[in-house]
């Protein structure tokens, strides 16, 4: 029997090394990648079709060809993708998922064609104006076509499944990661920002049935632990994500835990409710149709910041804290909303501005440390 | 006594105090954080203060360098430190306005001297004392005689770009069109003026206003914050070092609990 920490550490390993973990689940599961863009696409429809879905949310330091194709003002995951689509790294993947939620991933979506003409693109449309019956059938008419193109790039090595049994495996991926949500917070010394963020990002590398089997292993560990009594601020992430080991690093230096998020790397999709009733197609379609509190996504009533402040009370937050990432319009068009929501509830907001280029967090630090020092003195 | 120390990005500032209070030294050099500075410059304190490290009863490092320096009792941001400098010397300040080497921050201050909000800018270095010294460097200007030749500046240029690196190449394109230094170093300090006035709007400025940090030395960048902020300014004596005065008050105080 693993130890918890041996489970920790294998997780965080998956986490910190995507090209390995996916080599590593293609072997072990026989089947083939296929790459799933930001910020939501329906993986359970490339489950459904025999192929491992794996997330694609950027990742290096240094640009050399994205620039041929994207300016060095827009969002580093994309461009970060592009450079490795241009460089190779994607070639492995049998096609890549790219849904059209801002401008810059339509511009990416179309670029990415002569830019990798060696992975075909299957472009997915997320209906806009969620709340009409149309945006429903737009959906499934989606999903009727992107099942159509995954069906046409199907190999031997695929194990194609009904769509009823994938969507159960991410039910129960769902389940797991809501069972997460809940136990971390008792577990704040343990269960660092760094950590708890690796543990979520492995799920975006490994095949959703072996990481729910081994997160439930580590939750099962976990709980039989004592409770901790956790001494610092606690905070609810916000953003599109937050995957800067210096800046995680240094949440956990100044006494910072996360209890939650409402990020869309890590679980702000997961925790939209999924509906009982309908199809299965039907209910995968209200899952986008219900997704609230994301910023490229069409909120009539902006709940972004009633959710985090709801989100906080129940978890007993100190803070907010609002990544964001930088060129993203649709995050600074949000953050207002945002920032009017959670002053009107006392609720203090460190909004940062980042990208995926964050190496040294020097002047980052004296932001967090002054908003430490002048919201919680003492 | 004891001792603040303020290791920026460009320089170093020590300020030692007596138990009650009163200034013994405020130094300044040069060199910032990872260099000789930090230490230099609390040797010169102590050299004009009269005392020995052994007679610091408590040491409160702040600045870009304040994690780095070993012989600190606590660490605390320059926000912090700059606003208990500022609110010591102008018990009415509200707004404060620091330019660093590296940073410019905004801040706005409860009647008791406490942070009520803060803005500071990102990495770009537009609207900080590195523009300052890179459009001196383009005009072949000392740095402390940038404010001179701004001032003599009589029709202003245009510099649209707010990025240190484009707005360079700006300035030397208006140099190739002989337009005059002084005119170029003019609008040089009305665009940083402009970004500086677009930060603090977001805060709000609410008088009294104070500037400080190296920016403040420069006259004509405080001229030119004035009108685009339409209000007087004030400045400490000594801007650069209200940071370690901040830093040696709040140093006083922890030494006073123990």
């Amino acid at each position: 029997m693993k130890t918890l920490q041996a489970c920790i550490d294998s997780l965080c390993e998956q986490a910190q090394h995507p090209a390995r973990t996916i080599q590593a689940a293609c072997q072990t599961t026989g089947k083939p990648a296929v790459g799933c863009f930001p910020l939501f696409v329906p993986e359970e429809l490339v489950y459904a079709a025999g192929f491992l879905p794996v997330g694609l949310w950027g990742g290096v330091s240094a640009f050399q060809k994205a620039d041929q194709y994207i300016q060095s003002f827009a969002c580093s995951i994309l461009r970060a993708n592009l450079e490795l689509g241009m460089s190779g790294a994607y070639n492995a993947l049998k096609a890549v998922l790219i849904p059209s939620q801002c401008d810059t991933l339509k511009c990416v979506c179309e670029n990415f064609k002569p830019a990798v003409s060696q992975v075909p693109v299957i472009g997915v449309t997320i209906p806009n104006n969620r709340g009409i019956q149309a945006a429903h059938q737009q959906l499934l008419d989606e999903f009727d076509y992107i099942t159509e193109q995954l069906t046409a790039l199907q190999t031997p090595d695929c194990q194609p499944m009904s769509l009823e049994e994938a969507f159960a495996v991410y039910e129960d991926y769902r389940s797991v990661m809501a069972q997460f949500r809940d136990t971390v917070p008792d577990y704040l010394n343990t269960i660092t920002p760094a950590i708890r963020h690796n543990l979520i990002k492995a799920a975006w590398f490994m095949d959703k049935k072996d990481y729910t089997v081994q997160m439930r292993e580590l939750l099962d560990l976990l709980t039989q632990q004592p409770k901790e009594r956790f001494q610092g601020t606690k905070c609810i992430l916000t953003g599109i994500m937050l995957d800067a080991a210096p800046v995680l690093d240094l949440l956990q230096e100044l006494h910072i835990a996360v209890v939650d998020d409402m990020l869309c790397h890590e679980s702000l999709f997961p925790r939209t409710p999924t509906r009982q009733e309908g199809s299965v197609s039907s209910r995968l379609a209200y899952r986008f149709l219900d997704l609230k509190g994301a910023s490229p996504l069409y909120d009539p009533g902006k709940p972004r910041g009633q959710m985090l402040i709801d989100l906080a009370k129940a978890r007993g937050a100190d803070m907010v804290f609002f990544t964001l990432m930088k060129f993203c319009d649709p995050e600074a068009f949000d953050h207002p909303f945002v920032k009017a929501d959670l002053k009107a509830a006392g609720v203090p907001l460190l909004s940062v501005e980042h990208d995926q280029l964050v190496e040294s967090a020097g002047q980052l630090r004296t932001r967090i440390q002054g908003f430490l020092e002048i919201n919680f003195p003492g | 006594m004891v001792l603040g120390i303020d290791i920026g990005s460009s320089s170093s500032k020590a300020v030692i105090l007596d138990p009650s209070g009163t200034l013994l030294a405020a130094q300044v050099v040069n060199l910032g954080t990872g260099t000789r500075g930090a230490g230099q410059v609390v040797e010169l304190a102590h050299r004009q203060a009269g005392t020995t490290p052994a007679d610091i009863r408590c040491t409160v490092a702040t600045g870009y360098g304040r994690m780095t320096y070993q012989g600190a009792d606590r660490q605390l941001t320059e926000l912090s430190c700059h606003a208990k400098g500022i609110h010591h010397l102008f018990p009415k300040a509200r707004t404060v306005v620091d330019i660093g080497g590296q940073d410019t921050k905004v801040l706005r201050l409860d009647g008791d001297g406490s942070i009520d909000n803060f803005v500071m800018n990102d990495k770009c270095a537009a609207g900080t004392g590195r523009f300052l010294e890179v459009m001196a460097r383009v005009l072949d200007c000392p740095i402390g005689e940038l404010s001179q030749l701004a001032q003599a500046g009589r029709e202003p240029v245009s510099i649209s770009n707010m990025c240190t690196v484009f707005a360079e190449s700006e300035v030397i394109s208006h140099l190739s069109a002989n337009v005059s230094p002084a005119n170029v170093a003019s609008g040089a300090i009305l665009s940083i003026a402009t970004r500086i006035a677009g930060m603090a709007g977001r805060v709000g400025v609410v008088p009294e206003v104070v500037m400080t940090g190296g920016g403040a030395l420069n006259q004509a960048l405080v001229a030119a914050l004035e009108d685009a902020l339409h209000c007087t300014i004030q400045t400490p004596q000594e801007p650069q070092t209200t940071g370690a005065l901040g830093a040696a008050l709040f140093a006083l105080g922890f030494a006073k609990k123990e």
